[in-house]
C-alpha cells in the first residue's frame, strides 16, 4: 500500500471513528451483553451477582406443566400447550402481541394507503390536507395517548358520546316501527380485557401519516403513461388499481409492512401509559413484559434478556420470511 | 498559526465543559476540603419543599457541610428502581429516604447498618422519643437500616356534602358513625350514601372507592387474616378469616355495588372521584389533607376510624426512613450521621409536621391540635397509632404486590371464588417461592 492510500485510510477512518465507537460502545456492547446476560440470573443490583445459570432462562420461559389439567375459565391456548405454562405472562403477551399485529397492521396499512389515494388526487389546496393528515405521525407521544384516553372514556369520552347518540336514534327509529330495544350499556374500551385491545388497535391508526407519506410518495412515482395505455385498452378504475397501481407500489407495500410488523410487535408505549388492572393484562404485550421483567421489582435481567432474544429471533424469522415470499409479490422496476 | 492554540483552547473548553463533574464527582475530596453529602429522595413537590427546608436548617447549624440535594419527583417503584441501578452502578447517593415496604431488598448490599454507629443507650432512647411501629419498620434481625423520619396512616374521609346529598336523597338523616363502628355498620353507612339521583340506572354518588389491596390491610387484619406469621417467612393468608376478607373485598364491589366499578369512573383517580362528591368515603392517608386544604372542600369533610372487625380495630401504618450507604469514606460518613441525627432532631421533625400530611416519628412533635383539626377529626391521625400495625415487612413486599395484582381480576369479575383466589395465589411461584406454603396452615 502506498503512504499517500495509507494516509487516505488513516483520514477515513478518523472521519468514521465518531461512528464506530459510537455503534461498538452504544450498540454492539450492549447487544453481546445482553446475549451473554441470558444465561445468567441478575437482578441488576450487584455485579458480583451475576450467576451463570445456562439455558435455564430459555428453558422456564417454554416450560408447561402438563401434570395441572386445563380449567374451563383458562385462556384457550393453554390447550394448544397441553398444559398449564409456567410462565403464563409469557404466553399472554404473545397472545397479546399477534392479536395486536395481526389487526393494527394490515388496518393501518389499508388506511394509509386509502388516505394516501385521497391525498394523491390534483386538487387545489391539497398540500395542505397533506399536512393535516401527516401532523398526527409527528405529535405521536404520551400527549396524544392521554389524549386518546379520554376519547375512550367510557363515562364522559366522546366517541361513547357519540356511539349513545347512534343508539339513542336507534332506539328513536325501532319506536316508531314498534320494535323494543334492550337497554345499552355503553362500552368500557380501555377498562376491560374485551374493549383495551380494539382500542388500541383504533388508536394505532392516529399515526398511519408515516405509512401514508411513503405510499404518497410510491404513488406519485407510478408512470403516467401505464394509466393511459390501460384506458386505451378499456381498464376500469379497479382494473387499474389492482393491475398497475398494486403492483406499482408493491416496494412500498413492503417496506411499510416489515416496518409496520416490527413497530407492532416492540408496541410499548401505549400499552405502557393505558394499562390498567382491570384489562386482566389484556394489553401486556410482549416489550411491556420485557420491561416488567427487567426493572420492576422483582428485576430479571437474565431472563428479561432471553425474552429480548427469542424476539429477535421471531422478528428475523418473519422479516425473513415476508423477503422470501415478496419475490412473488414485489414488483420492481426494470431499466 | 494562531488557529492552532484556539482550537487547542477550545478542545480544553469543551473537554472541561463535559468531564469537569465526573471529575468532580470522582475526585470530589481533592477539589474541596469541605465535604459534600449527595442526598435522595422522592415525593412530592411539597416533599421538595420539605426537605430544602430541613437541610438549609442543617447547613445553617453545620457549616462545615453541604449538602446537594437529588429529588426524584413520584413515588415507589420509580424511585426504588432508580436507587437499585445508581448503586449498581456505583454511583449510589450517600443518603437517602426509603421506604419501609422496598427497603429489605436492597438493605442488606447497599446501606450501612446504622445501629452500629448507635450506642445501646442511643437506641433505647430512639425507640422511647418514637412512635410505636416506627423503629421496628427498619430493624432486619438486629440491624437497622435506616432510622425514621415520618410516616402516615390509614383512615377514612367522609365527603360531607355528598352525605347531605344523600340524607336529601333519600328524605331520611344520615347519622354519622361512632368511634367503634363495625365493618356491618361501615356497608350500611355505604349503601345509605349510594345514591342514582336521576334514575337513569347508573350510580351517580358511590359510598366508597375500591381501595388497592395494600389499602384494605386495615379490613384485612380486623377480620383476623394475616398475610405472614411473625417470622415472615410462612405464608398464613390462606384460612376462614382469610376468605372472609377477601369476600369483603370483592362484596363491596359486586355485592353492594357501593364502589365504583372499573370504567364507571374512567380514569377517574381517588382523589378527583372524592373531591367531586362522585365517592363519598376513601381510606387515605395524611398525605391527603393538603390536597383537601387547598380545595373548596376544605371545611366540609371529616376523618372517621377504621371500623372494627370480628378480630379488631387495625390501622396500616408506613414509615419513610433515612439510610446511610455502606460504601462511604470517613469524611462522608461522619457528615453523613450528623445529617441523619439531625433529621431526628425536634427543629428538623417540626418541620415534616408543619407540612400537615406526615406524622413525625417523634412522639413530642406535636400535630393537628387546633379545633378546626378536632373537629375535622384529624386527632384520629395521631390516636389512631395505638391500633397501628406494620405491614409484612419482608425482601418480597413488590412479589406480594404482583401475586395479589395477577389474580384481582378474576376475583373481582366472579370468575374465582375467594377460596380459589387464595389458593391461586399461595401456589403461585411469586409467593411459594419465597415463603412456605400450606404447612403449618391454620
Amino acid at each position: 500500500m502506498s503512504t499517500a492510500q495509507t494516509t487516505s485510510t488513516g483520514t477515513f477512518l478518523k472521519f468514521l471513528s465518531p461512528w464506530l465507537v459510537g455503534t461498538s460502545v452504544l450498540v454492539l456492547l450492549p447487544v453481546i451483553a445482553s446475549l451473554v446476560l441470558s444465561f445468567t440470573s441478575w437482578d441488576g443490583l450487584s455485579i458480583h451477582d451475576i450467576h451463570w445459570v445456562g439455558s435455564a432462562n430459555y428453558r422456564q420461559i417454554f416450560e408447561v406443566d402438563s401434570s395441572r389439567e386445563v380449567g374451563p375459565n383458562d385462556p384457550w391456548y393453554w390447550r394448544l400447550l397441553g398444559g398449564i405454562p409456567k410462565d403464563a405472562q409469557f404466553y399472554k403477551s404473545v397472545y397479546n402481541t399477534t392479536i395486536f399485529a395481526v389487526f393494527a397492521v394490515p388496518l393501518g396499512l389499508a388506511a394509509a394507503l386509502g388516505l394516501a389515494l385521497l391525498l394523491n388526487q390534483p386538487l387545489r389546496g391539497i398540500s395542505a390536507f397533506r399536512t393535516i393528515y401527516y401532523l398526527p405521525y409527528i405529535l405521536s407521544g404520551v400527549g396524544t395517548i392521554l389524549l386518546w384516553q379520554w376519547l375512550f372514556n367510557p363515562d364522559v369520552g366522546l366517541i361513547n358520546l357519540f356511539l349513545k347518540y347512534l343508539v339513542t336514534l336507534w332506539t328513536w327509529t325501532s319506536g316508531l316501527f314498534g320494535h323494543q330495544t334492550s337497554p345499552w350499556s355503553p362500552p368500557a374500551w380501555l377498562y376491560s380485557p374485551q374493549g383495551c385491545k380494539p382500542a388500541v388497535i383504533l388508536m394505532n391508526l392516529w399515526g398511519m401519516g408515516g405509512a401514508m407519506l411513503i405510499f404518497l410518495a410510491a404513488l406519485q412515482n407510478v408512470p403516467p403513461h401505464l394509466y393511459a395505455a390501460a384506458q386505451l385498452d378499456g381498464a376500469n378504475r379497479r382494473q387499474k388499481f389492482r393491475c398497475i397501481t398494486l403492483p406499482q407500489i408493491s416496494p412500498a407495500i413492503l417496506f411499510n409492512l416489515i416496518a409496520g410488523l416490527s413497530g407492532a410487535v416492540r408496541s410499548f408505549k401505549i400499552p405502557y401509559v393505558l394499562q390498567h388492572w382491570s384489562q386482566n393484562d389484556g394489553l401486556l404485550f410482549y416489550m411491556l413484559y420485557v420491561y416488567r421483567s427487567a426493572f420492576e421489582s422483582p428485576a430479571r435481567i437474565g431472563y428479561a434478556s432471553a425474552l429480548i432474544w427469542i424476539l429477535f429471533v421471531v422478528l428475523f424469522v418473519l422479516t425473513a420470511l415476508t423477503l422470501l415470499t415478496s419475490r412473488r409479490w414485489v414488483h420492481y422496476e426494470v431499466r | 498559526m494562531i488557529r492552532r492554540p484556539a482550537l487547542l483552547l477550545v478542545m480544553i473548553f469543551i473537554g472541561w465543559w463535559l468531564f469537569a463533574d465526573t471529575a468532580r464527582h470522582l475526585w470530589g475530596p481533592t477539589f474541596t476540603t469541605k465535604p459534600e453529602l449527595r442526598f435522595a429522595h422522592y415525593g412530592s413537590w411539597q416533599d421538595y419543599e420539605m426537605w430544602r427546608a430541613v437541610i438549609s436548617a442543617f447547613e445553617r447549624s453545620h457549616p462545615g457541610t453541604t449538602i446537594r440535594q437529588e429529588y426524584t419527583p413520584g413515588f415507589g417503584t420509580e424511585y426504588e428502581n432508580k436507587m437499585r441501578r445508581a448503586f449498581s452502578a456505583g454511583i449510589g447517593p450517600d443518603v437517602l429516604l426509603v421506604q419501609d415496604e422496598t427497603l429489605p431488598r436492597y438493605a442488606q448490599t447497599t446501606l450501612a447498618d446504622l445501629s452500629t454507629l448507635l450506642s445501646h443507650d442511643r437506641q433505647n432512647e430512639l425507640r422511647l422519643t418514637s412512635r410505636p411501629t416506627a423503629v421496628d419498620s427498619f430493624t432486619i434481625g438486629d440491624r437497622l437500616f435506616a432510622l425514621p423520619v415520618y410516616g402516615g396512616n390509614l383512615l377514612i374521609y367522609l365527603n360531607l356534602r355528598c352525605l347531605t346529598r344523600a340524607a336529601d336523597f333519600y328524605h331520611e338523616p344520615i347519622v354519622l358513625p361512632s368511634e367503634d363502628w363495625t365493618i356491618e355498620e361501615f356497608r350500611n353507612f355505604c349503601r345509605k350514601l349510594t345514591c342514582d339521583f336521576d334514575h337513569d340506572g347508573r350510580v351517580d354518588q358511590f359510598g366508597f372507592w375500591h381501595p388497592w389491596w395494600g389499602y384494605f390491610l386495615p379490613f384485612v387484619w380486623s377480620m383476623g387474616a394475616d398475610l405472614l406469621d411473625n417470622s415472615r417467612t410462612q405464608w398464613r393468608f390462606d384460612d376462614n378469616a382469610a376468605i372472609s376478607a377477601m369476600q369483603l373485598y370483592h362484596d363491596l364491589l359486586r355485592t353492594d355495588r357501593v364502589c365504583p366499578p372499573p370504567g364507571a369512573l374512567g380514569q377517574m383517580r381517588q382523589d378527583i372521584a372524592f373531591l367531586t362528591g362522585r365517592t363519598a368515603t376513601v381510606i387515605n392517608g395524611p398525605w391527603f389533607i393538603p390536597l383537601l386544604e387547598e380545595s373548596d372542600l376544605r371545611n366540609e369533610y371529616l376523618v372517621l376510624p377504621i371500623p372494627r372487625g370480628p378480630a379488631g380495630r387495625f390501622t396500616r401504618v408506613t414509615w419513610d426512613g433515612i439510610a446511610m450507604s455502606k460504601n462511604l469514606n470517613l469524611n462522608l460518613r461522619s457528615a453523613a450521621s450528623d445529617f441523619i441525627g439531625f433529621t431526628q432532631s425536634k427543629p428538623a421533625q417540626e418541620i415534616f409536621a408543619a407540612s400537615r400530611r406526615l406524622i413525625p416519628s417523634r412522639t413530642d412533635v406535636p400535630m393537628f391540635q387546633s379545633p378546626q383539626d378536632v373537629r375535622r377529626g384529624l386527632t384520629r391521625f395521631i390516636t389512631s397509632f395505638e391500633y397501628a400495625r406494620l405491614q409484612p415487612i419482608n425482601p418480597y413486599w413488590n412479589e406480594i404486590n404482583q401475586a395479589f395484582r395477577k389474580y384481582q381480576y378474576d376475583l373481582l369479575n366472579d370468575r374465582i371464588s375467594p377460596r380459589e383466589f387464595l389458593n391461586r395465589i399461595s401456589r403461585d411461584p411469586l409467593i411459594a417461592g419465597h415463603f412456605a406454603v400450606g404447612a403449618q396452615t391454620r
